[in-house]
C-alpha cells in the first residue's frame, strides 16, 4: 500500500522524463563523432536503412519516426530530428544566432514553401515551412 | 534514487503520524466532493449545449427573413442563374443583406464616409482601399455613393457590369480582386512598373470574361473555399509578364501572405480549367488554414502521407553544403492526377482538392477510393460532384427537407382533418381525407425542392435540364423521390392507423425539437474536443431525450422511431458545414476591426524597448522575419484581450425603433476566435511586411545622411588607426566605433545584418580611401618589419641559446687550430 502510494507519485515523473528521454538520446549523437554502433545501441532498430536516392554518396539513411541519421563510413555525419517544443518559430533561431553568420535560402520544392537557415559555424541547418509557420526540420551535420 | 524513496516514505509516515486520522479522513473528503463537483461541472457544461439557438443561427434567420427570396418558376429560376444586370443586381442584393451587422465603420476613404455606407461595403473599403486605383494619382471618388460606383469608375465600364461583378466576388468569397497598379512582392518600389517596364492601370485589371469566369467560379466553390481568413486577394501580371522572381514557366503562384498572382499570358480560356487553376491556389490556403488551427498542414498530416504513401527524404549535401530534401510515393504513377501533384504532398492535396470539385470525373477514375473518401469527408461535407454525387446530394437534400417539414405538413393536415372520435374510422381506411390531404401537398413539395435546387446549387439548372449528361440520374431522382415520399407517407398512415394519438404526440414532440434544439449549438460546443463527432452525436440524443421525457405517453418503442428520426435531420458532417457557414458570415464584418487592432496593437508594441529575451509562448513569431523580442512579446501579451474585446461586441440590427443585439456566449466566442485569431495573425504579417519595407528604406537614408560624419569621425579617431595589422583587423574595428552610430530604434533587423549591410559598406569605403590606405599599408608594413626584427632578434637569441647547450652538451677540448 505504502509502495503503491510512492509509485503513484513516481508514476507522472518518470513519464515525463521518458517524454523528454528521446529528445535526450538524440541530443547525445554527435555528427562526426558518433558511429553507427553507437546510436544505434541508443536508438534501438530504425525503421529502414537505405542509400540515399538523392545522391548515393550521402551515405546511407537510418531512419526512424522521429529522426534520420546520414551515415558514411559508419560514423554519423549529419542528423535529422523534428524540433523541440521551444524549437519550432524560426525566431527563436533567428534570436539564438543573431550574432553569427547565417544564410536564409528558398528550397526548391514547389508549393511547400521551404525555407533553410543555413548556420554554418554551428553545423546547424533550419527547415522552416512558411505555409506552417513552423520549423519543421533540424539537421545538425559535421563541421570541418 | 533509492535514498530519496527512503526519504519520502519516511516523511510520508511522519505526517501520517503527526496529523489524526480524523483529518486524514476530512482531507479525503474534501478532494473526493472537489472531484465530485468538478465531474459534475463537467457533465453539466458538456451538456449545456442543446440549450438554445446559437447567436449565429438567430442573427442569421433575422437577416434571411430579410433577404427572402421568392420561388420564381423554373424557367425563371435557371433565366435568373444565367449572368445579366438584372440578376447580379438581385444577388447582390441578397448576400449584402447576410452581412449586415449593424456596426458603422468610421472614418473617410478619398472622399466617402464610410459611415454612410453598408457595413459590408465600409468594410471592403477599409480592408482593401489599397488594391484600388492607380497609386500614382491622387484619388476622389466623392461622387460616389457605393462601392460599385467606385469600381465602375475605374473599369470606365458603361453596363456596369464589372463593378458588380468585383463586388459579387468579394461578397462571396471574402477576397478581392486587384484593382490597383500594384502587385504585391514587385521589385520596383514605383506602382505601375513591373519588370522594369512602365504599364497603364487597365492592363493590371481582369478583363470582362475574365471577370465573368470569376463570377462563375464564386457561384461554384464549396464552403470550404471561401472566407477563409488567410486568402486575401486576387492580382493579375500584366502585359503577358512573366511573374518576377520566379521561373518564365511559372503561370501562377500564392503568397504565404494571401495573394495569389496570375500571369495574364496563362489565364485559361475555358471556364473549368479557370476554375481549376485559381481554386487550386485556394487550396494551398486551405491547408495553411489547418495548420494554423491543428498545428500541421493536413497535405503532411499522418492519414494524408499514409493514404498517398509519401516518404520524405532528408540528405546534408557535404559537397555543395547544402540541405536536401525529396519526396518520393510508392503509389503508382497512374493515381496521381498530373506529374505535378506527383512532386509532393502539398502539390497533390491542393491539385486533388480543386480538381474534386472541378474535374470529379477523373478524381473518380484516377484516385485511390481511400484518398477519395478522406477529402470528401474532411473537405467537402460528404458530397461528390460527378453525376452519382450529385444524385446522392440532391435526393438526402430533399429527403432531409421533407423530414423537417414532414411534421408541419401533417399537423396542418390533422388540424383539418383529425377528430380523436374519428379514430376508428382512421384504423380502418387508407383513403381518409387526412392521408387525401398530405398527398395532394407532396407534388408541391417536390416542385419546390426541384425549384430550390435550381436556384441554390451550382450545378441544379444542368442537373434537371440537360438530358444529355444528366438525364439518367435526374430520371432516378425524380423516380426515388416519389418512390421515398409515398413509402414515407404510407408509413405514416400505417402509423396512425396503429398507433393513433402517439403518431400525433410524436409530430409534435419530433417539431417541439426543431424549436427548442439548435444543432449548431451543439456542434459549436464539441468543435474542440478531441472527438468532436462523438461528443455531437452524445449531446443530440442527450437533446432528443430531453424533448421526449416532456412526452411520456408515447411507448418506448415509438420514443426510438422518433429518436432515429430525429437523428437523421442532423447528421454531424452538414451541421459543421452550414454552422461554418453561419459564423463566417456572422464573423465577415468584423474583418476591419481586427485590421484596426492589430495596427493598434502593433504601434503600442513598438514603444517597447526595453532589452528581452524570446517568450516562447509566442501568438505571432514573425514567420522568417527578424523581429526584436520586446515587440512580440509585447504582441503575445495582448494579442487575445484584442480579439476577445471585439467578439465580446457582438451584433446588432436595427429594427425601426428596436435594437436587437446578438452577443455570443462563451462557447461561441472559443468557436468564433478560432477564425478570429487565423485572421489577426495574418493582419500582423501584413504589418510586418509594410514596415520592413518603411525600415529598410529608412536606414537607407539614415545612413546615407550620416556616411560623412561617420567617415569624418573614423578619420578623426585617434584610436580607429594605431595599432593595424590587416585590413580585415582595420574593418573589425571600424565595425566597432561604426556601431556606435546605429540608429536607437531597430526592430527588423539585428545587429549583424546591419553590420553586414551598411556597416561594412561605411567601413569599406572608408578603407578604400587613399588616406587610409596609405597609412594602414604604411603601418602595417612597419609591424610587418617590428615584428620580424623581433622574431630575427628571439630567433637568434634561441639559436644561440640551443648553440650553447649543444656546447655544454657535447664538450670538446679546444684543439690546436682553435684561435682564442
Amino acid at each position: 500500500m505504502k509502495t503503491l502510494g510512492l509509485n503513484l507519485l513516481f508514476i507522472p515523473l518518470l513519464l515525463t522524463i521518458a517524454a523528454c528521454s528521446r529528445q535526450y538520446k538524440v541530443s547525445s549523437i554527435t555528427p562526426g563523432k558518433t558511429t553507427v554502433d553507437q546510436a544505434l545501441k541508443i536508438l534501438n532498430e530504425p525503421i529502414s536503412v537505405k542509400k540515399s536516392s538523392i545522391n548515393e554518396e550521402m551515405g546511407l539513411i537510418y531512419k526512424w519516426d522521429d529522426v534520420s541519421l546520414q551515415v558514411k563510413d559508419k560514423v554519423v555525419k549529419a542528423i535529422h530530428r523534428g524540433p523541440a517544443t521551444h524549437e519550432k518559430d524560426l525566431q527563436f533561431w533567428r534570436q539564438k544566432y543573431q550574432g553569427v553568420e547565417s544564410k536564409l535560402t528558398q528550397l526548391q520544392s514547389p508549393g511547400e514553401g521551404l525555407l533553410r537557415m543555413n548556420i554554418p559555424s554551428a553545423g546547424l541547418n533550419i527547415l522552416y515551412n512558411q505555409r506552417n509557420d513552423q520549423v519543421v526540420t533540424v539537421t545538425e551535420y559535421e563541421t570541418l | 534514487m533509492k535514498r530519496f524513496k527512503k526519504r519520502v516514505r519516511v516523511h510520508f509516515k511522519l505526517w501520517m503520524r503527526h496529523h489524526s486520522s480524523a483529518s486524514v479522513a476530512f482531507v479525503f473528503l474534501l478532494v473526493l466532493t472537489f472531484s465530485l463537483a468538478g465531474v459534475g461541472y463537467k457533465y453539466k457544461s458538456d451538456s449545456k449545449g442543446f440549450v438554445g439557438t446559437s447567436t449565429f443561427a438567430q442573427w442569421s434567420a433575422h437577416h434571411e427573413n430579410k433577404a427572402t427570396r421568392t420561388l420564381a418558376s423554373s424557367e425563371q429560376a435557371c433565366e435568373e442563374a444565367k449572368l445579366s444586370a438584372k440578376s447580379i443586381d438581385k444577388e447582390i442584393t441578397q448576400l449584402e443583406a447576410l452581412y449586415d451587422s449593424g456596426h458603422e465603420v468610421q472614418g473617410n476613404w478619398y472622399g466617402i464616409d464610410l459611415a454612410s455606407l453598408p457595413t459590408i461595403q465600409a468594410q471592403l473599403l477599409a480592408d482593401h482601399g489599397s488594391l484600388i486605383g492607380n497609386k500614382n494619382h491622387s484619388q476622389n471618388y466623392r461622387q460616389c455613393t457605393d462601392v460599385v460606383c467606385v469600381f465602375n469608375s475605374i473599369y470606365k465600364d458603361k453596363t456596369e457590369l464589372s463593378g458588380k461583378l468585383v463586388y459579387y466576388w468579394y461578397l462571396k468569397t471574402g477576397s478581392m480582386l486587384n484593382l490597383s497598379n500594384m502587385v504585391p512582392g514587385q521589385l520596383s518600389k514605383y506602382p505601375g512598373k513591373y519588370q522594369k517596364q512602365t504599364i497603364k492601370l487597365s492592363e493590371y485589371l481582369f478583363n470582362l470574361d475574365e471577370l465573368k469566369k470569376f463570377h462563375n467560379l464564386a457561384r461554384a466553390l464549396p464552403s470550404r473555399f471561401v472566407h477563409n481568413p488567410l486568402f486575401r486577394s486576387i492580382h493579375k501580371i500584366p502585359n503577358k509578364l512573366a511573374i518576377e522572381q520566379e521561373d518564365e514557366s511559372t503561370c501562377s503562384k500564392a503568397m504565404v501572405s494571401g495573394q495569389i498572382l496570375m500571369g495574364s499570358k496563362c489565364l485559361p480560356e475555358d471556364q473549368t480549367q479557370f476554375s481549376l487553376k485559381v481554386s487550386e491556389h485556394i487550396a494551398q490556403y486551405i491547408d495553411q488554414y489547418h495548420a494554423q488551427k491543428n498545428g500541421k498542414l493536413f497535405s503532411h498530416s499522418k492519414q494524408w502521407l499514409n493514404s498517398s504513401q509519401w516518404e520524405k527524404e532528408q540528405v546534408w549535401d557535404f559537397s555543395s553544403d547544402e540541405f536536401k530534401q525529396v519526396w518520393t510515393s510508392t503509389l503508382d504513377e497512374k493515381h496521381f492526377l498530373d506529374k505535378n501533384s506527383s512532386l509532393n504532398p502539398s502539390k497533390q492535396f491542393s491539385s486533388l482538392l480543386a480538381a474534386y470539385r472541378f474535374r470529379p470525373n477523373l478524381v473518380q477514375a484516377k484516385t485511390p477510393i481511400e484518398l477519395r473518401n478522406l477529402i470528401k469527408n474532411e473537405f467537402f461535407h460528404g458530397q461528390s460532384y460527378d453525376a452519382n454525387g450529385l444524385y446522392e446530394s440532391y435526393l438526402s437534400n430533399t429527403l432531409s427537407s421533407w423530414r423537417k417539414k414532414e411534421s408541419t405538413i401533417w399537423k396542418d393536415c390533422l388540424d383539418e382533418h383529425y377528430n380523436p372520435s374519428n379514430k376508428r374510422e382512421l384504423a380502418s381506411s387508407l383513403e381518409n381525407p387526412l392521408f387525401t390531404c398530405v398527398e395532394s401537398k407532396v407534388p408541391n413539395f417536390i416542385q419546390d425542392s426541384v425549384l430550390q435546387l435550381k436556384q441554390q446549387e451550382t450545378e441544379g439548372c444542368g442537373f434537371f435540364n440537360n438530358q444529355d449528361t444528366f438525364g439518367h440520374v435526374s430520371k432516378r431522382y425524380q423516380t426515388n423521390v416519389d418512390k421515398f415520399l409515398t413509402e414515407q407517407v404510407l408509413k405514416r398512415k400505417l402509423e396512425l392507423k396503429s398507433h393513433g394519438d402517439e403518431v400525433v404526440t410524436g409530430l409534435v414532440a419530433k417539431e417541439s425539437f426543431l424549436s427548442e434544439v439548435d444543432p449548431g449549438s451543439l456542434f459549436i460546443n464539441c468543435f474542440n474536443k478531441s472527438n468532436p463527432s462523438q461528443c455531437y452525436e452524445q449531446n443530440l440524443l442527450m437533446g432528443i431525450n430531453k424533448t421526449l421525457k416532456k412526452h411520456n405517453q408515447l411507448s418506448t418503442h415509438y420514443k426510438e422511431v422518433i429518436k432515429k428520426d430525429i437523428a437523421s435531420l442532423f447528421p454531424y458532417s452538414q451541421v459543421e458545414k452550414n454552422t461554418q457557414i453561419l459564423a463566417k458570415r456572422f464573423l465577415a464584418p468584423f474583418n476591419s476591426q481586427i485590421n484596426f487592432a492589430a495596427q493598434e496593437l502593433w504601434n503600442n508594441c513598438r514603444r517597447r524597448s526595453s532589452p528581452e529575451r524570446l517568450d516562447m509562448s509566442l501568438f505571432f513569431a514573425g514567420g522568417s522575419k527578424y523581429v526584436q523580442a520586446s515587440l512580440l512579446n509585447c504582441i503575445s501579451e495582448k494579442a487575445q484581450e484584442k480579439l476577445s474585446k471585439i467578439v465580446d461586441q457582438g451584433s446588432f440590427h436595427q429594427v425601426e425603433d428596436k435594437r436587437v443585439s446578438f452577443k455570443l456566449n462563451p462557447a461561441e466566442k472559443i468557436f468564433a476566435l478560432t477564425f478570429m485569431k487565423s485572421k489577426m495573425k495574418q493582419a500582423l504579417n501584413n504589418i510586418l511586411e509594410e514596415e520592413l519595407k518603411l525600415e529598410k528604406h529608412r536606414l537607407a537614408s539614415y545612413f546615407k545622411d550620416k556616411k560623412r560624419k561617420i567617415q569624418k569621425d573614423l578619420k578623426e579617431s585617434k584610436t580607429l588607426l594605431t595599432d593595424v595589422y590587416s585590413y580585415e583587423q582595420v574593418n573589425s574595428a571600424c565595425l566597432k566605433d561604426v556601431q556606435k552610430s546605429y540608429p536607437k530604434r531597430v526592430l527588423y533587423h539585428s545587429q549583424r545584418t546591419l553590420d553586414k549591410g551598411p556597416g561594412r559598406k561605411i567601413c569599406s569605403s572608408f578603407i578604400e580611401l587613399p588616406e587610409t590606405k596609405t597609412i594602414i599599408e604604411e603601418k602595417s608594413q612597419k609591424s610587418w618589419e617590428n615584428n620580424l626584427k623581433l622574431v630575427e632578434g628571439h630567433l637568434d637569441e634561441f639559436f644561440s641559446d640551443k648553440v650553447s647547450d649543444c656546447i655544454e652538451s657535447f664538450p670538446r677540448t679546444l684543439g690546436e687550430n682553435f684561435e682564442k
